[in-house]
Formats: C-alpha cells, sequence, structure tokens
C-alpha cells in the first residue's frame, strides 16, 4: 500500500492530542501542587496567622491570597439550592433539593469562570465579586441559577463522620440569607432531610447523638 | 471501480471481510481505550488553556464551542463534497480538485476535534449523570472509533462500496450530535462564543 495521507492524518491527530495530554498534565499537576500547599497551610490549625514568631515574614506565602467566598441561593424555579465556596482559584459547589438529591462539585475557579464536576453532577457558570452565574446537573436534573455572595453565619455546613455508636453520616445544610436551611443528611447511605442546624453553636442532633457541624470555607 | 474483469485475487467477499478486519479491530480498541480512560481517569476539571477566549465569561467552554463549530462546518464540507465526488449532486461534474478539498477538509475538522475531546477527556471524563452527558461521552467514542476504521480502511483497494459512505456517514453524525449535545446548551446559556 502507497497510501499513505490517511496515516499521516491519523498520526498528525494522535501527536497532537499527545501534546495536549502532556500540557494537561503539566497544567493539573501545577495546580494540584498549590492546593496542597494551601491545603498544608490550613491543615495547621490556624493557631496563630501572625503573632508570637517573626517567621511569618519570610514565608513565601503570596500576598493576594485572600479569604474564600461563599455564594448561596436558589436554582431558577426554586427546585434546589446552590452553594459555592471559591478559595483562591479552586471551588466547591454543593447542590441540594433539601429531600434526598445532593451533589459535591470541584474544580477551577480561574478568570471568573467555573468548571466544576463531580461523579453524579457538573456545574459550568460565572462569577464576579456579588453573585455566580450557571447551570448545574445533578443526578439527572439540570437547573440555571444566580447565587449571591454572603456572609457569617449565611453559607455551607457540612459534616462527615462516623458518630457514637457507628453510624456513617454526612450531611450537608445551606443556609440562605433570610435563614431558611435547605440539607440533606445520609446516615448509613440513606439520605433525607436534614435536622435542623442551630447556627449558634453549630450543633445538630443526628439519631440521638449532638454533632457539631462547620461552615465550610473558613481556613481551608 | 474499475471496469476490469475479475479481481486478481480470491473471492471477493471474503477478500473485503478480511480486508475490513484490521481496520475494524482498530477502531474498536481506539473507541474502548478512549471510554476506559474517560471512566478510570479522575477528571481533574482543569487542562491546557486551548485559545484565547479570556474576556468571555465562560473562556474554555467559548473555546472548546468554537472549535467544535468549527468542525462540523467542515464536516458539512466533508459530506457535500463526497456527494460531487461519488456524482450524487444532479448536474454537478466532479471537479479535478474536489478530492483534495475533501482531504484538507476532513483533516482540518479532524484536527479541529482533537484538542475538544482531549479536554473532556482529561478535565471531565466519561459522564453519565444524565441522558445528555452519557450520549454525549458514548458518542465521543464511537466518532474517533469511527474515524480511525474509516482512515485506515481507505488505505486498501477491494473494500465494499458499502464501506466509506457507512463510516463517512457514521464519524459526520457522530459529530454533529457530540456539537448538538453540548454547543445548544452553550449557545442557550451564554449566546455567542465570542
Amino acid at each position: 500500500m502507497t497510501r499513505k495521507g490517511p496515516l499521516l492524518t491519523l498520526l498528525g491527530g494522535g501527536v497532537l492530542a499527545a501534546g495536549l495530554l502532556v500540557a494537561s498534565i503539566n497544567a493539573a499537576s501545577g495546580q494540584r501542587d498549590d492546593a496542597e500547599q494551601d491545603l498544608a497551610g490550613a491543615g495547621q490549625e490556624t493557631p496563630s496567622p501572625a503573632a508570637e514568631s517573626p517567621e511569618p515574614e519570610e514565608s513565601p506565602e503570596p500576598a493576594e491570597d485572600s479569604e474564600p467566598v461563599t455564594y448561596v441561593g436558589w436554582v431558577d424555579g426554586g427546585g434546589a439550592s446552590v452553594a459555592i465556596i471559591i478559595d483562591g482559584d479552586e471551588a466547591t459547589a454543593y447542590v441540594c433539593d433539601g429531600v434526598t438529591v445532593e451533589v459535591w462539585l470541584n474544580g477551577p475557579a480561574i478568570n471568573g469562570e467555573l468548571v466544576l464536576t463531580g461523579d453524579d453532577g457538573e456545574l459550568i457558570g460565572s462569577y464576579d465579586d456579588t453573585e455566580a452565574t450557571g447551570r448545574t446537573a445533578a443526578l439527572g436534573r439540570e437547573w440555571t441559577f444566580t447565587v449571591e455572595e454572603v456572609a457569617p453565619p449565611e453559607g455551607l455546613y457540612a459534616f462527615a463522620d462516623t458518630i457514637v455508636g457507628g453510624a456513617e453520616v454526612d450531611g450537608g445544610w445551606i443556609v440562605l440569607p433570610d435563614g431558611t436551611q435547605i440539607g440533606v443528611l445520609t446516615v448509613d447511605g440513606e439520605s433525607g432531610p436534614a435536622p435542623e442546624l442551630d447556627l449558634a453553636t453549630g450543633q445538630v442532633e443526628v439519631e440521638g447523638t449532638t454533632v457539631t457541624v462547620e461552615r465550610r470555607g473558613v481556613g481551608g | 471501480m474499475s471496469t476490469e474483469t475479475q479481481p486478481p485475487v480470491a473471492p471477493p467477499e471474503t477478500r473485503a471481510w478480511q480486508l475490513m478486519l484490521v481496520p475494524l479491530l482498530v477502531g474498536s480498541l481506539v473507541a474502548l481505550t478512549l471510554g476506559v480512560y474517560g471512566s478510570l481517569h479522575e477528571g481533574t476539571g482543569v487542562a491546557v488553556n486551548i485559545a484565547g477566549f479570556t474576556n468571555h465569561a465562560a473562556p474554555t467552554s467559548a473555546a472548546k464551542v468554537t472549535l467544535t463549530t468549527g468542525a462540523v462546518l467542515f464536516a458539512v464540507l466533508q459530506l457535500l463534497s463526497s456527494l460531487v465526488m461519488y456524482g450524487k449532486v444532479p448536474g454537478v461534474a466532479a471537479p479535478s480538485w474536489i478530492g483534495g478539498a475533501h482531504r484538507w477538509s476532513g483533516r482540518i475538522a479532524f484536527l479541529l476535534a482533537v484538542p475538544v475531546a482531549v479536554h473532556c477527556l482529561y478535565a471531565a471524563g466519561f459522564a453519565t449523570f444524565n441522558t445528555r452527558v452519557f450520549v454525549h461521552s458514548l458518542l465521543g467514542c464511537l466518532f474517533f472509533g469511527a474515524f480511525v476504521v474509516k482512515m485506515l480502511g481507505l488505505r486498501k483497494d477491494g473494500m465494499p462500496g458499502w464501506f466509506l459512505p457507512l463510516f463517512g456517514g457514521v464519524v459526520f453524525t457522530g459529530l454533529v450530535g457530540l456539537w448538538w449535545t453540548t454547543a445548544i446548551r452553550f449557545f442557550s446559556t451564554f449566546g455567542s462564543p465570542f
């Protein structure tokens, strides 16, 4: 066979794909390194950011590193609520209908664009200083949304642990500006509406045990 | 097909299937590899940026939608030029350059689609969380698999007459389906990618 054209076409595509894949792996691992550094920094319980030792001045931490920003609100039509936390160039979103549907999504937040993915959904949108807008799909359903930036105690709360008695508990609560809580609690794989969270103490009763739930986005 | 009396080798039907075996196997392997890689590899949500759409609200998606739309336009040229080549358009005689035009429009369409696919595979992966993304994921694997079958099949003489129309048709339909399952959504959310 002397017809090389089609083969060269395939090879050209293959080389292009391989090159982009290598570039993507580099891009992603660069971001992962950043994220690991952030996590390492956040994991140290933040005992004293600036006090006591003069060492922090020598740390290479970029000064522009700002606090995480939280956006929450209903999807258009009100069938579910969305919380998005943007921490530097990383974002986490929680989409929840308050009954059984809850999905966690992660991805980059770069140049005002969100492309978040997870096992059971995705979220594509954009954000600025006051709001985030876009589309999200979770467990087979799709919504559009525009959600606003909020400050504590509004925001996203989450809990995931094994409680006294051995039950695996996983919960998420979105607290809206009007005080409404939309949450789903999963106990040993069974999902249902989450019990009301006491925002003053962060406590909630699960299966007869009182657990403390943390607001996501502060300190990591 | 020329009007030579008899093909010099073997009964034509067995030979056709033998000829198709390798292209079909390689194409299936490609489709399978894409699907398996997309399922196993955890979507990173990030990949190398393709082009400069930095002023757009969703720059990565804008770039992907633009590349895919470009690929579809060149694929339409593919369909038209192949119809002309085989004399299927009444009153239009195939000009001498039509073969070259067909080959190059195909190459451009394919090369436009590759970066989009790499991004989908690497940043998102094979997803099944709703019908749209499931169909999209399946079509992505089908498209590149069928394209490989067609390219490898092109290199062999003696292929049955339905080979190119069938695989060309699958490739074209696959690409339009890929475009349809994503770009429509983008256009309705953001409007123009520019």
